[in-house]
């Protein structure tokens, strides 16, 4: 065997590209976390902040139009809007990232990921930042505040709000002598066999398993989702929502074995389908969604009320979910300068109006609700309106201010699988009992890698 | 032997030790492969199998050792062995259907008559159709109410069935789906084999008379083993590693039963972030995957003949 020359210089300066490159990743990779921020300017001079976000479809132009209205509003700063995936996955991609170049300044966060988010310590905390630059937080909703506090310090900024609420086919009910849409769970099963009597093309309530729907209707039957008080006074360490849960879940048996309620599986885009096609006849759902579905539901009119509770059960009210928005710890002053001035305009009024209107979260300040361009567009479509009032109206305790949990994704997976179980004919209460099983073990192994 | 052999052999020896004294070439040429596979094959590998006896943050940063403590949660959590027993179920629903019909697809449309091309297209098109693509397509049609199913279902007077939402139905819904996105593969596959056989083959089939079950059982099916093993083996390992149509059409459900185990990883590491389990998890789906596919090895290798 006998290899020219010039080949075997060939292959060596190949290795040995190889290997720089290697190395120059590593290198890379080990300085660029110390000079963050300093050196991401677009050719105009521009400062540029990444922004991660989970918003797709129509909210994603929303968004879009709320950081092109930011970037047209002064010229030292660019936010650049990229989504990421869901929160889930973005929230992933950001603690792979440890902060490092190419990573996010300011990233969307859902209400599950919160716990995970200051766990993983490379979040700044949102009130420090509210402090150093005297950022007037005063018009914030308590009740978002509330949520994304702990212990008074509050780790992410309110941006887009949403509630779980009912959706229904007022069209429908109406013709079924349904004209005031029932608060109760029992009241729902009565008008659902109205409809059933009265309409036989449409099968009264259709549901799909949505975790955050129900954790919320556990708080709005004045339930602690987890224990140590919604995990606010301690971390949890395990589910609280036994009864509440069994009750929720007990109502959908019964409307199922009455044949009142179709089951859509876990797909949330499915049941909106059927329900503008006019297969099902009421459904639980985000009212993130409130714009859509009244834009897609051409052939009737479509209802939104507020979650339902047990007969004799006074509403508690719900906890401020949606999403919210976190800053990467280590940025230099220059770039907290740019988010907070950011997080000024996506957090005052007119912003949030437009962007509650085109959308269905809703404002997250207190001064949007005062707009011109809020209460026309109530006026003109006031399903709006139910979601924010939902809110507004809730007490603020520490029931309300929502479970604060890193395993909140996996909480919320398994009360998905045991309603499955559920619709699947299973017994209410061992689909409870797996549930919590479940989510106690996942909250176990999870504490036990948790630093203090 | 001769004095001319012997001489050759001599020759042959000291260049055998010079070549030994040098550093072997061979290296040299492997070296970009060796590092593109030690950087983002052996490393993470490695990493994760250190990952798998810890309690790990949110961020995955390692922060107790627990020796065996995932592993042993693992097998005595009842999702995580329902959800072997998910993915073992489905992949004996889905492998050897997808050879089977494959290879039918194959051996049907190997003649060369006129317009073959179309159905040889036809068969291997859903190659080019990607996991996203596909899943969009099937949930339109599996959709409960408005589906094309269910309406062909309901018009035969049947009740709607809840294809992805009924514990009964949901396996197999996603089996059916997985066959029909895989078969684009393999049909190419046992194709190309069919068509490096000899017509020579062919043709003393013909003068024995033997008819088209004996030309397959006794020459196409031999000729093309090794394609066949091949086919099996990497349809086989791909069911185990099931993913995107799980994430697409079921999210796992319902009541966890097309929770198969690369998904129920993925969200145990991504979405949970609970990555010392998730770890194990991947240790344990490596070590599944290797015995299965020595076992397999060692089973059908007498009846693989290479020509």
């Amino acid at each position: 065997m006998k290899i020219s020359f010039g080949k075997r210089i060939a292959a060596v300066a190949l290795s040995a590209m190889m290997l720089a490159t290697a190395f120059a990743g590593c290198t890379n990779g080990g300085t660029s976390s110390t000079s963050e921020g300093s050196a991401s300017t677009d050719g105009s001079g521009k400062l540029q902040i990444q922004f991660w976000h989970s918003m797709s479809g129509n909210t994603q132009e929303a968004l879009d139009a709320v950081v092109a209205g930011f970037n047209e509003s002064q010229d030292q700063y660019e936010v650049v809007a990229t989504n990421q995936g869901s929160y889930d996955e973005s929230t992933g991609k950001f603690f792979n990232m440890a902060n490092g170049d190419g990573s996010a300044q300011i990233i969307q966060i859902g209400e599950q990921n919160l716990q995970s988010m200051i766990d993983s310590g490379m979040i700044a905390s949102v009130s420090d930042l509210i402090e150093k630059y005297s950022f007037d937080d005063s018009d914030l909703l308590e009740q978002e505040v509330n949520f994304y506090s702990v212990d008074g310090n509050m780790w992410a900024m309110p941006f887009n709000c949403s509630t779980p609420v009912v959706y229904y086919n007022k069209t429908v009910f109406d013709e079924a002598g349904v004209t005031e849409f029932p608060t109760t769970f029992e009241g729902i099963t009565e008008a659902a066999q109205k409809v059933a009597e009265t309409n036989d093309s449409i099968t009264p309530v259709g549901m799909y398993a949505y975790g955050y729907a129900l954790d919320q209707m556990v708080i709005n039957m004045g339930g602690y989702v987890i224990n140590n008080e919604n995990g606010r006074a301690g971390r949890a360490t395990e589910v609280a929502y036994q009864d509440q849960i069994t009750a929720i879940y007990n109502w959908i048996k019964d409307l199922q074995d009455q044949g009142l309620l179709l089951n859509y599986g876990s797909d949330g885009t499915n049941t909106i389908s059927g329900f503008t096609q006019q297969q099902v006849g009421m459904f639980i759902a985000s009212s993130a969604s409130c714009r859509n579905v009244i834009d897609s539901a051409t052939d009737f009119e479509v209802g939104v009320a507020n979650l339902p509770v047990p007969e004799g059960t006074e509403p508690e009210g719900v906890y401020g979910g949606g999403g919210a928005l976190c800053v990467a710890t280590g940025l230099d002053e220059e770039m907290e300068t740019g988010v907070m001035e950011f997080f000024k305009y996506a957090t005052s009024p007119e912003v949030q109006a437009t962007w509650a209107v085109s959308t269905g979260y809703f404002p997250i300040c207190n001064g949007a609700y005062d707009t011109d361009t809020l209460k026309t567009s109530y006026e003109e479509m006031p399903q709006l309106q139910v979601a924010a009032d939902q809110l507004l109206n809730s007490n603020v305790n520490s029931i309300t201010a929502g479970p604060l949990l890193s395993q909140l994704p996996q909480l919320r997976t398994d009360l998905q699988t045991a309603l499955e179980a559920v619709f699947n004919g299973s017994d209410v209460e061992s689909a409870v009992a797996q549930a919590v099983e479940s989510t106690n073990s996942a909250i176990a192994n999870a504490n036990q890698g948790v630093t203090e | 032997m001769t004095y001319e052999h012997a001489a050759a052999s001599v020759a042959d020896q000291q260049a055998q030790l010079k070549a030994k004294r040098r550093l072997p070439v061979w290296i040299i040429y492997l070296l970009p492969s060796m590092l593109i596979f030690a950087l983002f094959t052996i490393y993470p590998f490695v990493r994760t199998f250190i990952t798998s006896f810890f309690a790990t943050s949110t961020t995955g940063a390692m922060t107790k050792f627990v020796g065996l403590q995932n592993y042993i949660d693992l097998f005595t959590n009842a999702n995580y062995l329902q959800s072997l027993g998910t993915t073992f179920l489905y992949t004996l629903l889905t492998v050897p259907l997808t050879v089977i019909i494959s290879l039918l697809l194959a051996v049907l449309s190997a003649s060369n008559l006129p317009g073959m091309g179309i159905f040889r297209t036809i068969f291997s098109s859903t190659m080019g159709i990607s996991v996203a693509a596909g899943s969009v397509f099937w949930n339109l049609l599996f959709h409960p109410t408005a589906g094309l199913l269910n309406q062909i279902v309901t018009s035969l007077g049947g009740k709607p069935i809840g294809w992805l939402t009924d514990t009964h139905y949901a396996i197999f819904a996603i089996s059916a789906v997985s066959i029909w996105m895989n078969i684009g593969f393999s049909y190419l596959v046992l194709m190309g084999g069919i068509k490096n056989i000899d017509d020579s083959h062919y043709e003393s089939v013909e003068i024995v008379g033997g008819g088209f079950f004996y030309r397959l059982r006794k020459v196409t099916i031999p000729l093309i083993s090794p394609s066949l093993f091949f086919v099996f083996t990497t349809s086989l390992i791909n069911a185990f590693q099931s993913f995107g149509l799980i994430d697409m059409l079921t999210s796992g459900g319902p009541n966890n039963t097309t929770n198969l185990m690369v998904y129920k990883l993925y969200q145990d590491a991504f979405v949970n972030f609970r990555f010392g389990s998730a770890s194990a998890q991947g240790i344990i789906l490596f070590v599944l995957i290797l015995l299965i596919s020595q076992l397999q090895t060692k089973l059908t290798e007498r009846l693989v003949t290479y020509q």
